[in-house]
């Protein structure tokens, strides 16, 4: 005797009885009392519709409409009074934050125009002595902004290499950089940006295969600046590429170089943009930027604090060390 | 390599107990390990540290955190400062020995091991934003095809790409090259590309620009990209989603609106490879070997730029 999964039984509803009986003649199971049940469910109804029985339905259940509000009457309340003053004189920033948290993503650069090459700087060598050019144009599709140049590694004449063994002097290597101007208010004052409500970076690149930095610059107050450092790998190719840095994971650091001490943006006070290539490598580069954006992902909100880095040496790096 | 360790060997046999001129020593092998080969190798620095002096009373200890400060022999804290520098200079991956035995010598509460530990705590950070990663040691060793492998992962990123390596007979192609350089074409084509390659209409060109360079770490690849003219984009079908708490929210979107004006003025790619012949005859084997996956192709006409 076969003995039949249930699942079968939902397939084939006319021909299981059949089946059933057969199989299941000596035993006494659920299934059967189930299948009795059922049968005698539909014969009350279809008695019901012969004898012309009216079925009682069910009675809807009618709520009280709750009252609205009179704003008449509240106008002269403090709350109300407190919401017009807040959006009379609230400041920029506040209104600003408001506009932001409706955004999923903002542009901040994008180049589509040759007008707006003139927000950005280029700072190389040359200052110091070297011989490594760079320029920033229009990329050959009208649409992109092109940072190009060639990178050289010969030292200056100033740069001179210490015969003190214990305190050598660490090799030269070219760079170049792209930044923003800085943006001036009322008479000359500095203003910054505000990152607040967006998480991350989201970057459009199309590079050589070289390595790039981009960094931002947060001033903490009184003088005390630090620049916040990413790198950046480039595929290079023909295919664009995309790149997304969450702020968490950036980088403080002086002179492109990592601090011992970590600590959070200021994400109030932030001023410049830059993008610097400082490979060992001698040779050109190429750097196509479509538009810079920020961004707001959940996966990025794990760590509380604002950094990523957490060292739990940090208290004896702060003691140590000369 | 085998001559450092011997040096090594040699000077720590030669130099008694107290081991003296160690810091002439160090700086020296230091400077020489390029041209032993030796600087990507984190066990040649492991080794040096053995040449400092051992024991107690030597004075180089640190194992208060207040007093460290006026205690003498900064010049031996200082190298070692100096050895981690070029560390992480020359792309040598820190190990536990590295630690373990730093702190044997300097203690807890010195500068060298300051350089240590940050050493120990940025590199695997700073590898997490390479999503490629190869040691500098393990690069040096590849052929030309591993390399152009590494070269077009990077340059098309995909988990469903396909590789080929297709010769180039002697009988087609008269070029002749050089041992380091690259003699036959490899090429790499996604199942996205394959598809719009069949899409692709038998009446407009088929280009395969010119020779571009890439990097790849430190050296420069040459490489060929096989493309045709943009088309009007479609655009695609609005899907509308069914939000379960009835609820709306209206957000703007500005990337999305940005995202796809280069595809305007650039067409698709179809498929990229990466030789170091320049003549046109070697492109052909890599047309004709592209010709099994693709069918479209033998009705298209194909064009050098």
């Amino acid at each position: 005797m076969v003995i039949l999964r249930p699942f079968i039984l939902r397939l084939a509803k006319t021909d299981t009885t059949h089946i059933l009986s057969k199989c299941l003649k000596n035993r006494t199971t659920n299934y059967c009392t189930t299948r009795t049940i059922s049968f005698s469910m539909n014969k009350n109804k279809k008695n019901a519709e012969k004898n012309n029985i009216v079925v009682k339905q069910e009675e809807e259940i009618v709520r009280i409409q709750e009252k609205s509000v009179d704003w008449n009457r509240w106008k002269h309340s403090w709350k109300y009074f407190n919401m017009i003053m807040k959006n009379k004189f609230a400041s920029a920033h506040d209104h600003a934050l408001a506009a932001r948290s409706t955004k999923e993503d903002q542009i901040i650069y994008y180049f589509r125009n040759s007008g707006e090459l003139e927000n950005w700087y280029i700072m190389t060598d040359e200052d110091v002595g070297a011989r490594s050019w760079a320029e920033l144009v229009q990329g050959p599709n009208e649409m992109t902004a092109a940072f190009r140049g060639y990178l050289n590694n010969t030292p200056p004449k100033d740069y001179v290499i210490s015969n003190d063994p214990l305190e050598p002097t660490p090799n030269f290597y070219g760079f170049a950089y792209v930044e923003t101007k800085p943006f001036e208010g009322v008479l000359g004052r500095e203003q910054f940006m505000n990152f607040q409500g967006f998480n991350a970076f989201k970057i459009r690149l199309r590079g050589d295969g070289r390595k790039y930095h981009f960094e931002t610059l947060c001033d903490f107050g009184f003088g005390d600046r630090m620049m916040y450092t990413a790198p950046i790998y480039t595929n290079g190719g023909p295919l664009w590429q995309e790149v997304t840095i969450p702020f968490a994971k950036l980088i403080a650091s002086i002179d492109s170089g990592a601090v011992a001490k970590q600590r959070e943006m200021a994400l109030d006070r932030m001023s410049n943009f830059r993008f610097l290539i400082r490979d060992k490598i001698e040779g050109p580069f190429h750097l196509e930027i479509d538009y810079i954006a920020f961004t707001r992902d959940v996966t990025y909100e794990v760590c509380e604090s604002g950094i990523d880095y957490y060292d739990p040496w940090e208290p004896i790096n702060s003691n140590s060390g000369m | 390599k085998r001559t450092f360790y011997k040096l090594v060997d040699i000077w720590i046999s030669e130099a008694g107990l107290a081991r003296r001129g160690h810091r002439e020593f160090i700086q020296a092998a230091m400077h020489a390990m390029p041209k032993f080969n030796v600087e990507s190798d984190i066990r040649a620095y492991v080794r040096l540290l053995d040449c400092f002096p051992d024991g107690k009373h030597t004075g180089i200890h640190r194992s208060h955190w207040f007093y460290s400060a006026f205690q003498d022999k900064i010049a031996d804290h200082s190298i070692a400062e100096n050895l981690v520098s070029q560390i992480s200079q020359h792309g040598a991956i820190p190990n536990d020995k590295l630690f373990n035995k730093a702190l044997e010598i300097f203690g807890k509460f010195s500068p060298a091991m300051l350089a240590v530990r940050q050493c120990l705590f940025w590199y695997p950070r700073i590898i997490a934003f390479q999503k490629h990663p190869i040691s500098v040691s393990d690069f040096k060793e590849l052929s030309p095809t591993e390399i152009a492998f590494h070269g077009l992962r990077q340059m098309s990123p995909g988990l469903d790409a396909k590789f080929r390596n297709f010769e180039v007979l002697q009988s087609e192609c008269d070029e002749i090259l050089n041992t380091d350089q690259l003699d036959s074409v490899v090429s790499i084509q996604t199942p996205e590309q394959q598809s719009m390659l069949a899409k692709h209409d038998p009446d407009s060109p088929v280009f395969i620009q010119g020779p571009n360079t890439v990097y790849v770490k430190n050296k420069q690849l040459q490489y060929y990209v096989m493309r045709s003219d943009p088309k009007e984009l479609i655009p695609a079908k609005k899907v509308e989603l069914e939000d379960g708490l009835g609820y709306t929210e209206t957000r703007i979107k500005e990337i999305a609106q940005v995202e796809k004006d280069t595809e305007k003025v650039e067409g698709p790619v179809y498929a990229i490879a990466c030789t170091d012949y320049t003549s046109h005859a070697a492109l052909r084997t890599w047309v004709r070997g592209l010709l099994e996956d693709n069918k479209n192709l033998s009705l298209c006409t194909v064009m050098f730029q």
